[in-house]
């Protein structure tokens, strides 16, 4: 019986309580024009951070397309364009290959018995034949 | 349709389509609920009520990518009671809020109040789980499944903590 008593009372004071915590009501601070001001210092936020994202992303693609493109921009003029190539050089069947270009090899001049002719000498020769052929 | 009419998952979808009315209709709906919960779980009125301001500029991000996996408003309670954490570690309270005096107050208290206040104490000094039950179930008055979808956790769940936390207040209210 007192067990029963005491078990009522506990629920009339829970019911009190209740009654008591669901008539409170938020202060007019928590949706006051503060809030609504953060709510949009936070979305111009976003919209800015997401503009940057969006520029930063498009430059990342301008620089990548270029790492792409200038690699081959600059090996033609360098192998092809800038290297003149010596018309009419006596050769002895130097080879190019797009890109490349291999020197000739030392002429073919008649040698006649006895000639010697040191190392140091064909190289001279050899550089002498192509500042000629360069004018 | 206006946007008071809307249940609360189709004005999420209403602001995820940039409708910020939809947002402040979210705001107006739950904002008395939420700053209740914050001051069970926060030391003062006004750090509920900036605990529950931050939940509403936190829901700015956390609704736009909302997946609908769960109701929106355990959406908002779990961000609530991640922010009451944080505030709490920030600023630990001995005591929580209200902890009203149990022993016989002024004149004019009359003996319910007494009992009421007997009674805040005695919930709020109940483990966190129990303790929360006791706030979504018994004073919020939301029904079994709506607690659980809030708490995350099985009806069963509900029901055992709550049994629970009427068992402890029984035995400590004789």
């Amino acid at each position: 019986m007192a067990m029963n008593q005491g078990s009522d009372a506990l629920e009339q004071a829970l019911e009190s309580v209740s009654n008591d915590w669901r008539s409170t009501h938020a202060p007019a601070a928590v949706a006051d024009d503060q809030l609504w001001l953060r709510l949009n210092a936070r979305r111009s936020r976003s919209v800015t951070t997401t503009r940057l994202a969006m520029a930063a992303s498009f430059l990342v693609a301008v620089v990548s397309v270029l790492l792409i493109a200038l690699p081959e921009t600059k090996t033609e003029p360098l192998t092809l364009r800038s290297v003149s190539i010596p018309t009419g050089v006596p050769s002895s069947g130097g080879l190019r290959t797009p890109g490349r270009l291999i020197a000739p090899t030392i002429p073919n001049t008649p040698r006649r018995a006895g000639d010697v002719f040191a190392p140091d000498e064909t190289r001279e020769n050899d550089d002498s034949m192509e500042t000629d052929d360069v004018v | 349709m206006s946007t008071d009419q809307l249940d609360d998952r189709a004005l999420v979808r209403a602001f995820q389509r940039g409708d910020q009315l939809a947002l402040q209709q979210l705001v107006i709906r739950h904002q008395d609920r939420l700053f209740r919960l914050a001051r069970g779980w926060l030391a003062d009125e006004s750090m509920a009520a900036d605990a529950t301001q931050e939940v509403f500029v936190r829901s700015l991000n956390g609704l736009t990518r909302f997946r609908f996996g769960a109701e929106p408003f355990t959406w908002f309670y779990q961000t609530l009671r991640n922010v009451c954490r944080e505030l709490n570690r920030a600023k630990p309270v001995a005591e929580s809020f209200e902890q009203i005096d149990p022993a016989p107050g002024p004149e004019s208290r009359t003996i319910a109040t007494d009992h009421m206040a007997r009674l805040r104490n005695l919930v709020d000094a109940l483990p966190e789980r129990q303790r929360e039950v006791v706030y979504l179930r018994i004073f919020e008055g939301m029904d079994v499944s709506a607690t659980a979808r809030a708490m995350r956790c099985r009806a069963g769940t509900v029901k055992a903590l709550l049994s629970q936390a009427r068992t402890r207040l029984k035995a400590q209210w004789q």
